[in-house]
């Protein structure tokens, strides 16, 4: 009894960091997971908002890792209330794009808005998504 | 601030109390053990009508401590630095629902609290910075409470308790600015813990007023993403009700 406790207890410590990979990056019957990075490059703290979750009082620099599928979804993005600031902007946001890409916030005449920053891929320029 | 330690150490003392042999403040029993398992038989005898309860209550909740601070407090972004003393979470208060039975001395209570808490100075401090919010707090505190009768001196007594349970914060901050609303992910669903002290009297055949006090803790309590300080719940509970004993009214 002991022994089949110790196999299983063996077999399962071995398979669980796999199951954990294919977790993160796995294509299920709904489609593809993945994380999107996203920086908050404005002097403020932001809030990003997405049908699944909710990011409250990012800190400048701050870089989230955002849960998404291969279905685009909207990211919400807004200067946090109380700054003297209000500026919001949105983007849809999917799997697709590469992995070594962040979407990085910024504020700029008095408005937010968001880009791709490629900086960490090769052979690949920033795009605007405004 | 720096009431904490104070209020730990009345914890603590309330803990030491209410574990400690329950033959104190000269309550029958202290004579021996056999004297005391007489003085709960004929307690037992006397209020078999006083065996099951419910109550109602009106209370007062006062959060302390730093879950009530806001994530802004005392951080600078843009041009503007926050003070030190902005605050997310304010007073409140709300109902209380108690079932329970009573056994000689010991007293063991279901207990809910609901109620709603004040945003602090937060929305009016937003309000102040060009952000038109409206922020709507409730709080939900369910526990399992044993007391023990400390002293009874006619139709007056008093009780220490002690109880655990599971507490829930709920926030949602609404934004006429971006017209969007969005509750707060930072309020985690906490084990909660509480020891306090109550005083009775008899005001009515079945029917007891009841002032109860009590310190409580949620752990985790709030959590910060990017924050790593420790946000434990601690507030102040003052309530007043009835404790009704149904079994009364039928004898």
């Amino acid at each position: 009894m002991r022994h089949t406790l110790y196999e299983i207890w063996k077999i399962a410590r071995t398979t669980a960091p796999l199951i954990a990979l294919v977790g993160l990056f796995s294509c299920t019957v709904d489609g593809c997971r993945c994380t999107v990075r996203v920086r908050n490059q404005t002097p403020y703290f932001v809030h990003l908002l997405t049908p699944e979750e909710i990011w409250l009082y990012v800190a400048p620099s701050e870089v989230k890792a955002l849960k998404a599928d291969e279905k685009p979804a909207e990211l919400q993005a807004l200067i946090a209330p109380g700054q003297g600031v209000n500026a919001q902007c949105a983007t849809s946001f999917a799997c697709d794009s590469s992995s070594c890409e962040v979407i990085e916030l910024y504020f700029e005449n008095r408005s937010l808005h968001m880009r791709l920053d490629s900086s960490g891929c090769q052979d690949e320029g920033g795009s605007d998504l405004d | 601030m720096r009431r904490e330690p104070a209020r730990i150490l009345l914890l603590g003392m309330l803990l030491v109390s209410i574990t400690a042999p329950v033959r104190v403040l000269g309550a029958p029993g202290s004579e021996g053990p056999d004297a005391a398992s007489d003085w709960a038989r004929e307690e037992e005898d006397r209020d078999g009508a006083h065996r099951f309860f419910l109550g109602l209550h009106g209370g007062f909740h006062l959060p302390y401590g730093p879950w009530t601070e806001h994530r802004l407090a005392g951080e600078s972004s843009g041009e503007v630095t926050h003070p030190n003393d902005l605050t997310q979470v304010g007073p409140g208060g709300g109902g209380i629902l108690e079932l329970g039975a009573r056994y000689g001395r010991h007293v063991f209570t279901i207990q809910l609290d609901a109620g709603v808490l004040t945003p602090g100075t937060w929305q009016s401090y937003a309000r102040q910075h060009g952000s038109d919010i409206s922020v709507s707090l409730s709080k939900w505190d369910l526990n399992a409470i044993w007391g023990v009768e400390l002293l009874r001196v006619s139709s007056f007594f008093i009780q220490a308790r002690l109880g655990l349970g599971y507490m829930v914060v709920l926030g949602t901050e609404e934004s006429r600015d971006y017209r969007l609303a969005y509750a707060y992910p930072f309020f985690r669903h906490s084990f909660s813990a509480r020891a306090g002290i109550c005083a009775g009297l008899e005001v009515a055949r079945g029917a007891d007023l009841l002032v109860t006090f009590d310190e409580s803790l949620g752990v985790p309590g709030v959590e910060y993403e990017n924050d790593s300080s420790t946000r434990l719940y601690l507030g102040t509970t003052f309530s007043l009700g009835l404790r009704l004993w149904p079994l009364a009214w039928l004898q």
